[in-house]
């Protein structure tokens, strides 16, 4: 499969306010092949939003390379077009959106770059299709809930079609109606073949991607497969990250001589329950 | 904090039939709340569910008098939010309201200057408010000689938010309301919030109301819930009776804890779980003796 996202030896530094340097990003490498739907996990401060807007050249890095289709975040000649293959949604969905009618907001950032009128009303039409969003269209967004906003900006980035699509903790101010409405969409998306970055504390979204990384301190502590990632207990917890409730109560089971294998979803966990006992 | 007209089975808070209705007349009139009907005990730890819209954020409104009965009464400690003019005053130090995303409000240049602000208001003494201030910091976890004098701007996200929640405590609420205490924090920051809201109940007899849409959460620090829908209330006992009724809150378009969304899918699959299992130790002992059951 084809690399469309690679950092290569990224090192990146803030200076914070009293005038001292933080290593936000150390030496960190990292390959993500087109289509993947990749988790980025770690606790506050470890480097996961830093390492987001690395993707579409919002922070270059200090040492090492970004490349995004194999164009280098820092070549300014590339910059529109990394930035038009690379869409952004980030944690608040009330800074996001700009215009006072759904599907103005949504027009906004194809108008910006420049396509013909008919191109623009497809664009918005497709995209408020694939985020369920075509009766409110006319709507103003303050009279939608938090979920439904949060599709709006997803729908704005949509608009732009680009490959790769960020969540940067899209989840995190929503109730959990919304935050499922907002992991359906990923989903969907990541099945249309994009390459999803996933960025969040919910490990119940993070057990949904193909592979999860875990960041603590600007470094790239573990990178695997889901079930991979949460049976590490230890250095869950030692990274003050949620253990899921699943793997928490197989593990204590053990005890019990009940022994589960696959326990990543809350189905899977009741169905090998359920033939043991 | 507490004063003799305190005793723990005393309701320290009244609604009787309260009407709140929004933009009344107007073609985007909503019924907020209908005919509410509550009674809240001093030293309770209430949690309130219900999805977006279902009046929660109003109800806990009409607490501080912020917002006032359309019809209906509502009393807390034996004050009428809305006829008593001269005791709101009084009310606001009896009620610490803490909204979403507190840290939005820090506006001190300094983290001791933001704490201070509420007391300062209040005409209290400098002497006073300095205990005040060491004390909520105390409370928070946060250490006055290392915070104390940076801006609350340089914090962490988890900081800031107990700033904020020290610029309440500071205030020395009797009935402290939180919409939303952990949203948007870490795991690490959400169970801190959790054990400090936790002790201020059990070791500072604070009541506490909560709202938040982590019935895990719920599960595991309230005494009491209160379900509300439409501005009804639905549902109004411990969590152990709130959460057994797993279809009823799914059809309201609410969570459960963890422990009965795996009862739940057991009992599909034929594995009966009698108890409501609200932690994961309970779910481990009725898995156990499901288990033996069957062997025996």
């Amino acid at each position: 499969m084809k690399s469309i996202v690679q950092f290569d030896n990224v090192t990146f530094e803030y200076v914070n306010h009293e005038g001292t340097k933080k290593r936000a990003l150390n030496n960190l490498s990292l390959d993500i092949k087109e289509g993947e739907f990749v988790a980025i996990v770690g606790s506050n401060g470890s480097g996961k939003s830093t390492l987001a807007k690395h993707i579409n050249a919002l922070l270059l890095p200090k040492d090492g390379k970004v490349l995004v289709n194999g164009y280098e975040t820092e070549d300014d000649s590339r910059i529109w077009e990394i930035r038009k293959s690379v869409g952004m949604v980030f944690q608040n969905p009330d800074n996001q959106i700009v215009a006072t009618i759904v599907e103005e907001d949504i027009a906004f950032g194809a108008e910006n770059l420049g396509l013909p009128r008919e191109e623009i009303i497809k664009r918005v039409d497709n995209s408020l299709e694939l985020v369920e969003m075509n009766k409110y269209r006319n709507k103003a967004p303050h009279m939608l809930s938090g979920g439904q906003k949060q599709r709006v900006a997803i729908a704005g980035v949509l608009a732009l079609e680009p490959q790769v699509i960020v969540f940067d903790e899209s989840t995190a101010m929503l109730d959990p109606k919304g935050r499922k409405e907002v992991m359906d969409i990923a989903q969907k998306l990541h099945s249309d073949n994009r390459t999803i970055v996933f960025i969040t504390h919910f490990m119940e979204e993070a057990a949904l991607a193909d592979r999860i990384i875990v960041l603590n301190e600007g470094e790239i502590v573990k990178d695997g497969k889901p079930i991979d990632i949460f049976n590490d207990i230890k250095l869950l917890e030692e990274l003050s990250l949620d253990v899921p409730k699943s793997i928490l109560l197989a593990n204590r089971l053990k005890n019990a001589g009940i022994r589960l294998e696959n326990v990543l979803t809350i189905e899977d966990m009741a169905e090998e329950l359920c033939q043991q006992i | 904090m507490s004063t003799n007209l305190e005793n723990t089975s005393l309701p320290i808070i009244e609604f009787n039939k309260v009407n709140y209705i929004y933009m009344e007349g107007s073609p985007f009139e909503t019924v907020a709340l209908n005919s509410v009907d509550l009674s809240i005990k001093s030293g309770e730890f209430l949690g309130i569910i219900g999805h977006t819209g279902s009046g929660k954020t109003t109800l806990v409104q009409h607490i501080n008098a912020l917002l006032k009965p359309k019809n209906g009464t509502v009393v807390v400690k034996g004050v009428e939010t809305s006829t008593e003019k001269s005791k709101l005053n009084e009310l606001r130090k009896t009620v610490g309201l803490v909204f979403q995303y507190p840290e939005y409000q820090l506006f001190e240049e300094s983290v001791i200057k933001d704490i201070s602000y509420g007391p300062k208001n209040l005409g209290i003494d400098d002497e006073e408010i300095s205990r005040r201030v060491h004390s909520a910091l105390e409370h928070v976890g946060l250490d006055i000689d290392e915070v104390g004098h940076k801006s609350p701007f340089e914090l962490s996200g988890g900081q800031k938010r107990r700033v904020a929640f020290a610029g309440v405590l500071a205030m020395e609420p009797d009935i402290l309301i939180l919409d939303e205490p952990t949203a948007g924090l870490d795991p690490q920051g959400r169970k801190e919030v959790l054990e400090l809201l936790k002790r201020l109940n059990s070791q500072d007899n604070m009541t506490i109301i909560m709202i938040s849409h982590y019935m895990d959460e719920i599960a595991y620090v309230c005494s009491k819930v209160l379900v509300l829908d439409s501005g009804d209330v639905v549902m109004y006992d411990t969590p152990k009776e709130v959460f057994k009724h797993y279809d009823k809150l799914t059809e309201l378009g609410l969570d459960v804890p963890y422990t009965l969304k795996l009862a739940e899918q057991m009992r599909q699959r034929g594995v009966i779980i009698d108890n409501v299992p609200l932690t994961l130790d309970e779910m481990y002992n009725e898995i156990v003796s499901a288990k033996e059951a069957k062997n025996a």
